[in-house]
């Protein structure tokens, strides 16, 4: 990452609570196990069963999130048609803060080329960079309120165990889509959360071990 | 000749085998003949009253524990996990502990408390179980799940789930390396009864274990203790409780579900959803047919070379799970005062060290230990030397 100040960590926090990240970690989490599940019962062959994933995944991952916006009031979910119309993407909006959620191979890989993602982050807010200390500041958040904070959120799989991601990020682009400005690991931020969803099937035996006393309150000492 | 009224040579042969003596170094200790030994064993004779107290002050139980006569329970055999392995001392410290747990303190607790009723399933199973395939035993693993409730997933803590069915289980050092647990179920009470073993310490192994113990009181109560004399009927009791188990702790749909990659590091992955070892699922997916031979055969020359063998990843980690039954039992019998803690020794005739590792309860619950005299650190220095030559001089008075 570009910097140590994480300016466009501390403005993405400030418009997008917790509830709403944790629900983009869950809804990739079930986007992978879903995609699991559909693919394996297709019964392909291993082959073109892996080449599967990474589009089922997709769709379901895109599906969940474009119904955040039935649970949070004010924010925005859209499935939005590329330019050239051989695929959709979905957006969510929140503030001026906008996302869209990628697959890519590690957590410092960029999302391959598209349109839609250059024209998104060709409105990045350029935080105000002070010229001495290359240092990001946080003096002119005001002015954040016109302008786009793009972020996109950036999975891929957990490399013994495809059924579940081995990272969610937030990274946020430059406006050419060249680089990192800066980037939250969702997973490293909600550890409890993570270990819910990679535990979801768990049973949990309730403790119903009672004794009960069969002794007459005459007979106690 | 006197003797000792009342003595029974069939507890003293139960002390000797639960302590793990052979007759020989009983008699050794008390210095007395191996034949004496025997004949007092067999009912032929009872020790003199001096004998008597050698007796108990040696085995360390109250001379009651030997006038308690002899009651025939009707049980299953008892199973033995690793009994191939284990050597016949240790089988009689087994036997001694099923016998004194489902005899004596169980029945002791019961007067004043209810145990969780026992909720087995009703399944049909053959007279002969050794008749069942293994497809049929994945579904009574399956059926068993369904009865008590379960879906097909992890089940967090195997222990409490078969103390919430009734199954009374405890935890205590065996002291024998080649015994994991053992378990039988007696019909008089309809009770399975399952000891586990305290010195293992992988919760996963443990939780194996206790799944296989609890597939011998699914499929085997009714088995009868001389069959397991019988080489072949052992062994296929024991596969049939391997199978149940693993069946039981990873149901093959959702295990499908799960298997992704066949690498050791997948199912070490696994292991930490499923709580099971890594060897464990390594022969569930062959099992299963996920894997081919040759894989198999190659997961378990990696697992070797990485010295999981001896010991897996998370072994460590993973919280090991206790029994809560019997230890609640007692301390609702102490803190309702029913009974204080010196009338529960003094009515149950067991060592206390004994009575508390049967109820698992903490060292020293019933009978507070005294505190430990130790030697001072300053033993033999010249400073400790002066001290006791002026404690000397005052004690002469001079």
């Amino acid at each position: 990452m570009a910097s140590d100040n994480h300016v466009f960590q501390s403005y993405f926090d400030s418009v997008i609570p917790n509830d709403i990240q944790q629900d983009i970690v869950r809804h990739v989490f079930k986007g992978y196990v879903e995609a699991d599940k559909l693919v394996k019962r297709q019964e392909y062959q291993p082959g073109p069963a892996k080449n599967c994933y990474p589009y089922v995944r997709w769709v379901e991952i895109d599906n969940n999130c474009l119904a955040l916006n039935k649970k949070y009031p004010g924010l925005q979910t859209s499935s939005e048609q590329n330019i050239i119309r051989n695929s959709f993407h979905t957006l969510i909006s929140l503030g001026n803060v906008r996302i869209t959620v990628s697959a890519v191979g590690t957590p410092s890989s960029l999302p391959r080329t598209a349109l839609f993602r250059n024209d998104l982050a060709s409105c990045q807010y350029r935080f105000d960079i002070s010229a001495d200390q290359e240092r990001f500041e946080l003096r002119d958040l005001e002015s954040v309120k016109d302008k786009i904070v793009y972020a996109f959120v950036i999975h891929g799989p957990m490399f013994d165990n495809p059924r579940f991601p081995g990272f969610v990020h937030i990274a946020f682009p430059d406006e050419n889509c060249t680089r990192y400005l800066d980037c939250i690991n969702l997973l490293k931020r909600f550890p409890d959360l993570v270990e819910e969803l990679q535990h979801e099937d768990m049973i949990h035996i309730p403790d119903k071990v009672e004794v009960k006393l069969n002794v007459p309150e005459e007979k106690l000492l | 000749m006197r003797g000792t009224p009342g003595f029974v040579g069939e507890r003293l042969r139960e002390a000797r085998e639960g302590r793990g003596l052979t007759a020989v170094s009983l008699a050794d200790l008390l210095g007395v003949t191996r034949q004496a030994i025997s004949l007092y064993e067999s009912g032929e004779s009872s020790p003199q009253p001096d004998v008597m107290e050698q007796i108990a002050n040696k085995l360390n139980l109250p001379i009651a524990f030997f006038l308690r006569p002899t009651n025939t329970i009707n049980r299953s055999a008892i199973f033995f996990r690793s009994l191939a392995a284990a050597t016949k001392a240790d089988r009689g410290r087994g036997n001694s502990r099923i016998e004194w747990l489902s005899t004596i303190i169980v029945p002791y607790l019961r007067q004043f408390v209810s145990f969780p009723k026992t909720n087995l399933p009703t399944l049909t199973i053959p007279d002969n179980p050794l008749r069942l395939s293994d497809d049929d035993i994945e579904e009574i693993a399956i059926d068993v799940r369904r009865k008590w409730g379960l879906g097909d997933g992890p089940i967090s803590n195997m222990v409490l789930l078969i103390e919430n069915n009734g199954f009374i289980v405890t935890r205590m050092d065996l002291d024998a390396p080649t015994l994991d647990a053992f378990s039988t179920f007696v019909s008089d009470d309809s009770t399975p009864y399952i000891v586990l073993g305290a010195d293992k310490q992988s919760a996963v192994r443990s939780r194996f274990d206790t799944a296989h113990e609890t597939g011998h009181s699914i499929l085997h109560r009714n088995f009868k203790p001389d069959r397991l004399k019988n080489a072949l009927d052992f062994k296929g009791t024991e596969q049939q409780a391997n199978r149940f188990a693993s069946a039981f702790l990873v149901p093959r749909s959702k295990f499908a579900d799960d298997f992704s990659m066949p690498t050791l590091d997948a199912f070490l992955t696994l292991k930490n959803k499923w709580l099971v070892s890594v060897g464990m699922l390594i022969k569930r997916a062959f099992d299963l047919g996920f894997i081919s031979e040759e894989h198999y055969r190659r997961l378990w020359i990696n697992y070797n070379r990485r010295g999981w063998r001896r010991a897996e990843p998370l072994d460590n980690k993973l919280p090991i799970e206790q029994p809560v039954l019997l230890q609640r039992a007692c301390k609702l019998v102490v803190e309702s005062k029913v009974r204080t803690p010196e009338q529960i020794l003094m009515e149950i005739p067991l060592a206390p060290k004994d009575i508390e590792e049967l109820m698992y309860l903490p060292n020293g619950y019933l009978a507070p230990r005294l505190p430990q005299v130790e030697l001072r650190q300053d033993y033999g220095t010249d400073d400790y030397k002066s001290a006791l030559e002026e404690v000397n001089r005052i004690l002469k008075g001079s």
